[in-house]
């Protein structure tokens, strides 16, 4: 029975799980850990109550649901494994309990951030081979896979796709940290690559922080919560900010004589799940605002002052010069924070001004007139998990065992196999 | 996980969307033992098709598996053309069985609204359970399916209808209940039914050398473990000789060589109350559970390798080299090096040894 691959997304703040061919990952969990607080008794028998407690550990939502016994932790920092311990553990639970497979049948499919270190690669790959005895393993760059999703995904009309097919931009915002990988012939360049530390979470953050201000009631248990569900549901990104104040403020007066508000104002209402109690809010500014943080980072942390399309703009222009022309042409979204409405307009338009601005100057100087650069910011269907939704792509293509690296090898070369794992096999 | 969990939580999530959403879906989903299901549900359509497929599901059918679904799942029974033609049992779920919530218009009065609303409170709470019970139902489809040969032996146990061996005659066949299930690609269950007993026996097999190693150990001291806990069944592990009443039954089954030996389980009418569910639970997932603890046994070898490494490397980060600290002698007048004493002292055999030359 030929039985799928398995393709595991480990995020800074949500693992992505499922089998390949399927077009949504199965589970959305945190990527987090809450380990028993009694370790290191290991004696089993001869007790009433067989709890071991090197197994007495939850992984994702459980793990924040048993925070008042348990120690919760995440292992991902910046999206490099930490914690390798609570990763195999992760994993171990992942397997067996969420997913129910058996990892000797199966062909796993990991990711890794770009910049990773092979020493990181032949760890996962010994965690992988020793411990669970896969059938074969895949490590996958995370922006490659999230520019192999939109090239050979369900929207695209490539019949033959070849390696050179992999450049673009990919701008990757989740939930701890956002990039802006660019990726030619796919391979990230290196020196090219640009992090901001600012992303889902600290937006999260400043909406909280704007609620508190004006003095919404928020239970102060779920005041995360309530301010993630905002930001989800009724964040956008505006055309120009100090419009959309304007928009907020106008005031309209209806038949019956009396003024209403403008119908950008929303209201919220929140269920407990702890105590029952529905609390109702409202929603105003921040609507626009916390999204607002990628092209003026300046509303969230003073020492970052470059908006986005700046910095993509410079990690284009840092790149050789020969690749940058698919680099402006091909800017891919990938990861929750860039769902918001009307984002890839924006920056488009942005970063088009900025094209064009430098087009001008450059024909004053010289009187030449390149052929124009039409940016283009694509946003796919699957945005929110589109690294998942690449490996889900390229582990039920046919090619995919040809690439993947099997347990025989592992058993007779060892971990060093793994450092290299190429999208496409050699003379594709 | 210390507990067999036979739910499977995809399972149940996908129902769970696809009866109250509206929503295309075509998914497969796995589980343990290599089993495959596949979910299917168009737009517009209340019927969900849900198909499975397992090793060894001729047997599980002829042995049980038929007399299961009937008992269980009578509702969800679909005719043979609308079965799926790659996957061996499809059931279907009607969604339009559910109660429905009633529509409120505006055109009715004050009265009405607050009736229909209160109704349509409770019809929704009647529907989210019937949903709930329907997920759960089928997320536990494959226990319920491969145990349903043991199902059908313990039901007659508890009945008191037993079929001794001794009507077994060369032309007749098995006796009614006792049958050989490959449930996996190289692997087998026998269920030997007997006047107050049912025997089950399990054939276990690893390709990992360390899994081996691991298994022959577990099982071993399986049976040992008997004593803690409260009215167990009787287990037997079977190291190198076969079981004598499953050869007695399926003479070829010793044939095979197993790499871990056969572990049985003998269940006895005490074991049965309150509900099948648990014996079934455990011994479907008996596999399972082994295999989940060779992992979690070599995860914490690991974790130990680690944490030792480690505390060799801090003995390592303190060493000194004793080159790096010269040491100063005091008897000599003048302040000489210890450098230059094993300079003169090496100066000196050379000397010597040229000498005697």
């Amino acid at each position: 029975m030929n039985l799928a691959t398995v393709v595991i997304d480990n995020g800074t703040g949500y693992t992505k799980m499922g089998y390949a061919g399927n077009m949504e990952p199965s589970y959305l969990i945190p990527t987090a850990i809450a380990d028993s607080r009694q370790k290191g008794a290991t004696k089993v028998s001869n007790q009433t109550e067989f709890k071991n407690p090197e197994l007495d550990f939850y992984i994702g939502d459980e793990a924040y649901a048993h925070q008042k016994t348990h120690d919760v932790k995440t292992i991902i920092r910046s999206g490099q494994i930490e914690d390798w311990e609570a990763m195999e553990k992760f994993w171990h639970r992942a397997i067996y309990s969420y997913l129910r497979c058996e990892p000797e049948e199966h062909r796993f499919i990991l990711t890794e951030p770009p910049m990773n270190t092979p020493e990181n690669r032949e760890q996962m790959a010994e965690i992988m081979f020793e411990t669970f005895n896969v059938k074969g393993l895949f490590i996958g760059v995370q922006a490659t896979l999230a520019l192999y999703a939109q090239l050979c995904g369900p929207e695209s009309t490539n019949k033959s796709i070849s390696q050179a097919d992999l450049s673009g931009t990919v701008i990757d915002s989740g939930d701890g940290v956002t990039h802006v990988f660019p990726v030619s012939d796919g391979f990230v360049i290196g020196s090219c690559v640009r992090h901001i530390p600012l992303a889902g979470r600290d937006i999260t953050k400043f909406i909280l922080q704007h609620l508190r201000d004006r003095g919404e009631k928020i239970p102060s248990d779920d005041a995360l919560d309530i301010a993630q569900k905002v930001k989800e549901r009724y964040g956008y990104v505006c055309k120009d900010v100090v419009k959309e104040y304007q928009k907020f403020d106008k005031k309209t007066v209806d038949e019956s004589g009396r003024v209403q508000q403008s119908n950008k104002f929303k209201k919220y209402t929140h269920k407990s799940a702890v105590t029952g109690e529905t609390t109702e809010i409202d929603v105003g500014y921040e609507r626009f605002l916390g999204p607002e943080m990628f092209f003026h980072p300046e509303f969230i942390h003073q020492d970052w002052r470059s908006p986005l399309d700046e910095i993509v703009d410079n990690a284009i222009q840092s790149s050789p010069i020969d690749t940058r022309r698919k680099l402006y042409e091909n800017i891919v979204l990938s990861g929750g924070s860039t769902l918001f409405t009307d984002f890839d307009n924006r920056l488009k338009k942005q970063i088009q001004e900025r094209v064009d601005d430098r087009f001008k100057q450059y024909q004053q100087l010289t009187g030449q007139a390149p052929k124009p650069i039409n940016v283009n910011v694509s946003q796919n269907m699957v945005q929110r998990y589109a690294v998942w939704f690449g490996g889900s792509v390229l582990g039920s293509s046919d090619h995919f065992p040809k690439i993947c690296h099997s347990r025989e090898d592992y058993m007779e070369r060892g971990p060093s196999i793994c450092r290299h794992n190429p999208v496409f096999p050699a003379g594709f | 996980m210390m507990y067999n969990n036979p739910s499977n939580p995809i399972i149940h999530q996908i129902l769970k969307s696809c009866l109250t959403k509206d929503i295309f879906m075509r998914e497969t989903a796995y589980d343990y033992d290599q089993s495959i299901f596949f979910i299917q549900k168009d737009e517009g359509q209340d019927l969900i098709k849900f198909s499975f497929s397992c090793n060894g599901s001729k047997q599980i059918l002829i042995n049980g598996g038929e007399e299961m679904l009937q008992a269980l799942y009578s509702d969800n029974l679909l005719p043979k053309d609308m079965h799926h033609p790659d996957y061996d049992v499809t059931l279907g779920i009607d969604g339009s069985k559910l109660p429905k919530t009633q529509k409120t218009s505006k055109k009715m009065d004050e009265d009405t609204l607050t009736k229909i609303k209160a109704q349509n409170e409770e019809i929704r709470k009647d529907r989210d359970r019937k949903v709930e019970e329907l997920c759960t139902k089928f997320a536990q489809f494959k226990r319920d399916f491969m145990g349903a040969p043991i199902r059908r032996a313990l039901l007659n146990l508890q009945k008191g209808i037993s079929y001794s061996i001794q009507l077994l005659s060369p032309g007749q066949g098995n006796p009614k209940d006792s049958c050989e299930i490959p449930y996996r690609a190289d692997e087998k269950y026998w269920v030997v039914a007997a006047r107050n007993e049912v025997t089950i026996s399990f054939a276990m097999q690893f390709d990992n050398p360390t899994d081996r190693a691991l298994a022959r150990i577990f099982l071993l001291e399986f049976s040992d473990s008997k004593r803690y806990v409260k009215n167990p069944p009787a287990i037997i592990y079977h190291d190198i000789k076969f079981p004598e009443n499953v050869s007695a039954i399926f003479p070829d089954a010793s044939k095979e060589k197993y790499s871990n030996g056969v572990i049985s389980f003998t269940l006895f009418d005490n074991h049965l109350k309150p509900s099948f569910d648990q014996p079934l639970t455990f011994l479907i997932g008996f596999r399972q559970y082994l295999h989940y603890h060779f992992h979690a046994i070599k995860a914490s070898l690991h974790s130990r390798m680690r944490k030792r490494v480690e505390t060799f490397q801090r003995v390592i980060a303190k060493a000194k080299r004793d080159q790096d600290a010269p040491k100063k002698y005091k008897d000599t007048i003048g302040g000489a090096q210890n450098e230059d004493l094993r300079e003169e002292r090496k100066q000196e055999e050379v000397f010597q040894f040229k000498q005697q030359r």
